[in-house]
């Protein structure tokens, strides 16, 4: 049983894990950076906690400052949120080890699934398919060029311990691949500390579809429907939606029922997501897992009625899964939009600064899931993310129609941030026809979507 | 802090008046530094009907130009007699007539010792109300995990206030104990 939770995350995400804490009547306590001190979760929290300075290896990375603050506040449970130490196998170890309960997979199910390799041969073997690679890891040069021969070109290299498109090339024939086999090895030990590659066919102008998943203690698997998370920028995810506009229904209910039957025979626990690419042939082969908590999991909830943070909290608590597939039945459209500070037009250089003025939208099915008020000072030591809007629709076109009318309610002064693009976007014909693949921002090009933000009545052209 | 409260060559009448209060001090004021310099204490309060004087050494991380040398004892006492604002009179007047530069009404600098990690404290046993703390001095450490971290002083001082014991769970950045360092003038 979890009575008492410490909240080692920041920003938007401690807010909502300090919410669903609240509604499940269990005691928070937020821990912070110094950077971090006026920080909403901070002020709302009963009780915070500094552990450590702004630079976040000695405050958020710092598996010993956390679990000590754990230790020191009287918490029996950690919730890692996202990014920083949410999936790393040697920090829940610690947490265990001091007696604490981590939110999320235990240390050997991380450890199981840490290597993109092992875990894509691994659901393999469950039935999930995959794109067609190397077998694992290739040792070696004339490895690569053997496996690539096999599988055939275009082939993308990847870091098997990479991630957020980082140590990724492709190459489009053999002479392409010798070249840039051993930089692809030397950035992926540099980046991640593990040089070990592995290449899969590459798909081009696909659609990135993935699948929330959650497993109990006992093995029950299930899945909460699939997000479309194909508008991304250098591989960062910028709008997701759910359902997605590419799958045909008999596709998607194989894929969704063959992952969460993988994904439980497989031994994962807690709450997860499967990443899956969309070939020319309409149908989604497996990438990746995310062993986390995502950024995009309000989309899921607004479809499908479920809190996902309540009932990761739930599941490490050891509960049974408190509903039956049956029982989960999505509903109308969703769409999310990550506004940052960011600004676009200038290459989406990251902005830091004081929110001189706030007003979040509001009105029926629009969620601003944000820790900003106005006053807030936007620290430049972390990720730009100030606010994820989400919208609920009956139909993509309700939910389209919300979405621009939420985002023209949404005020942040102080700050340059992404919310005229996200209008200009919804303007753009490919978006509106569901048209959405990972290159679609490339195609269009920022310039073009930032011209095409319909002037407010009362503002001056070219505003 | 020690107490002395047999001073017997202090001989005035604590009226409470600002001037008599100042002639308490000028009579005490050389018996202290003497005392002060013998015992090696870093701080002497006296109490000499119902009036307070109290003396502090400040032989470490000396800023102000008002003592020098090795064997010079700044002063600075707090007088309280007939009331908090006779008192507070007093002690500004005294501060003025002793560091020299400081503006009237400013009392001595205070400095906080702040935890360097999340943990439970552990305080080094010389750390007491009235000890004296160099600078760089090891004050206390924060178990993390069972491993210490080290507090050291920033500047030196005495120790006036404990705000955290031993045991107890400290966050980064809490203060420990607050020092008083009556020589360093703020600049």
């Amino acid at each position: 049983m979890i009575r008492r939770v410490l909240i080692a995350n920041r920003g938007e995400i401690a807010l909502r894990i300090l919410r669903a804490c609240r509604q499940l009547g269990l005691e928070a306590v937020v821990a912070y950076s110094e950077a971090d001190a006026d920080s909403r979760a901070v002020l709302v929290a009963d009780e915070a906690v500094c552990i450590g300075p702004a630079d976040a290896k000695q405050s958020y990375l710092s598996a010993p400052a956390i679990i000590s603050a754990a230790l020191a506040t009287g918490c029996d449970a950690v919730h890692p949120g996202y990014g920083f130490l949410s999936e790393n196998a040697a920090f829940a170890e610690a947490v265990a080890a001091h007696g604490l309960t981590f939110i999320g997979p235990s240390a050997p199910i991380l450890e199981r699934f840490h290597s993109k390799a092992a875990t894509r041969a691994l659901l393999a073997k469950f039935g999930l398919p995959t794109i067609p690679g190397s077998e694992g890891v290739v040792v070696d040069e004339a490895a690569a060029l053997e496996a690539a021969s096999r599988i055939g070109y275009p082939i993308i290299l990847k870091a098997s311990a990479g991630g957020g498109g980082r140590g990724m090339r492709v190459a489009h024939d053999a002479a392409e691949l010798s070249k840039n086999f051993s930089i692809c090895a030397q950035e992926a030990q540099a980046a991640f500390g593990d040089g070990s590659l592995y290449l899969e066919r590459y798909l081009s102008a696909t659609h990135h579809v993935e699948v929330q998943i959650a497993v109990d203690h006992e093995g029950t698997a299930l899945h909460f429907g699939e997000r479309d998370c194909s508008l991304q920028r250098r591989h960062q995810k910028l709008v997701e939606e759910s359902p997605s506009t590419v799958l045909t229904p008999r596709v998607r209910e194989d894929f969704l029922a063959r992952a969460a039957k993988a994904i439980g025979a497989a031994g994962y626990q807690n709450v997860g997501t499967l990443e899956f690419l969309v070939g020319p042939d309409g149908k989604p082969y497996f990438i990746e897992i995310n062993c986390r908590i995502q950024v995009e999991h309000p989309v899921t909830e607004v479809v499908t009625g479920v809190d996902l943070v309540a009932l990761q909290i739930t599941l490490a608590g050891g509960a049974r899964m408190p509903m039956t597939q049956r029982e989960i039945q999505p509903r109308g459209h969703a769409i999310e939009f990550r506004i940052t500070a960011e600004d676009p037009s200038k290459n989406f250089q990251p902005q830091a600064g004081e929110i001189s003025a706030y007003r979040s939208p509001s009105g029926p099915w629009v969620r601003f899931d944000s820790h900003l008020y106005a006053g807030y000072e936007v620290p430049p030591y972390y990720d730009s993310l100030l606010g994820k809007l989400i919208v609920w629709g009956a139909t993509r076109a309700e939910a389209i129609a919300r979405s621009r009318a939420a985002l023209r309610e949404l005020e942040i002064d102080g700050v340059e941030t992404t919310r005229d693009f996200f209008l200009g976007l919804l303007e753009s014909p490919a978006f509106l026809n569901g048209a959405v693949t990972t290159s679609m921002l490339d195609d269009l090009g920022t310039a073009a979507i930032l011209a095409a933000v319909p002037r407010r009545p009362g503002e001056p052209a070219g505003q | 802090m020690a107490k002395y409260r047999d001073l017997t060559s202090a001989a005035v009448d604590g009226s409470g008046s600002a001037e008599s209060l100042g002639a308490l001090v000028d009579v005490l004021l050389p018996i202290l530094v003497d005392r002060l310099a013998a015992t090696g204490l870093g701080e002497i309060e006296v109490e000499r009907n119902g009036a307070t004087v109290r003396v502090r050494s400040e032989s470490f991380g000396a800023v102000s130009g008002a003592g020098s040398g090795a064997g010079t004892t700044r002063t600075n006492s707090a007088t309280n007699a007939g009331g908090a604002q006779a008192g507070a009179h007093v002690a500004s007047q005294n501060v003025v007539a002793q560091a020299g530069s400081s503006a009237a009404g400013s009392g001595p600098a205070k400095h906080a010792v702040a935890a360097t990690a999340v943990g439970f404290l552990v305080l080094a046993k010389e750390i007491y109300i009235g000890a004296k703390v160099a600078k760089g001095a090891h004050v206390a450490s924060v178990e993390v995990l069972g491993i210490p971290t080290e507090v050291r002083a920033p500047r030196g001082g005495i120790v006036v206030l404990l705000k955290a014991a031993t045991g107890d769970p400290v966050e980064y950045g809490q203060e420990i104990f607050i020092l008083e360092s009556i020589g360093e003038v703020a600049t």
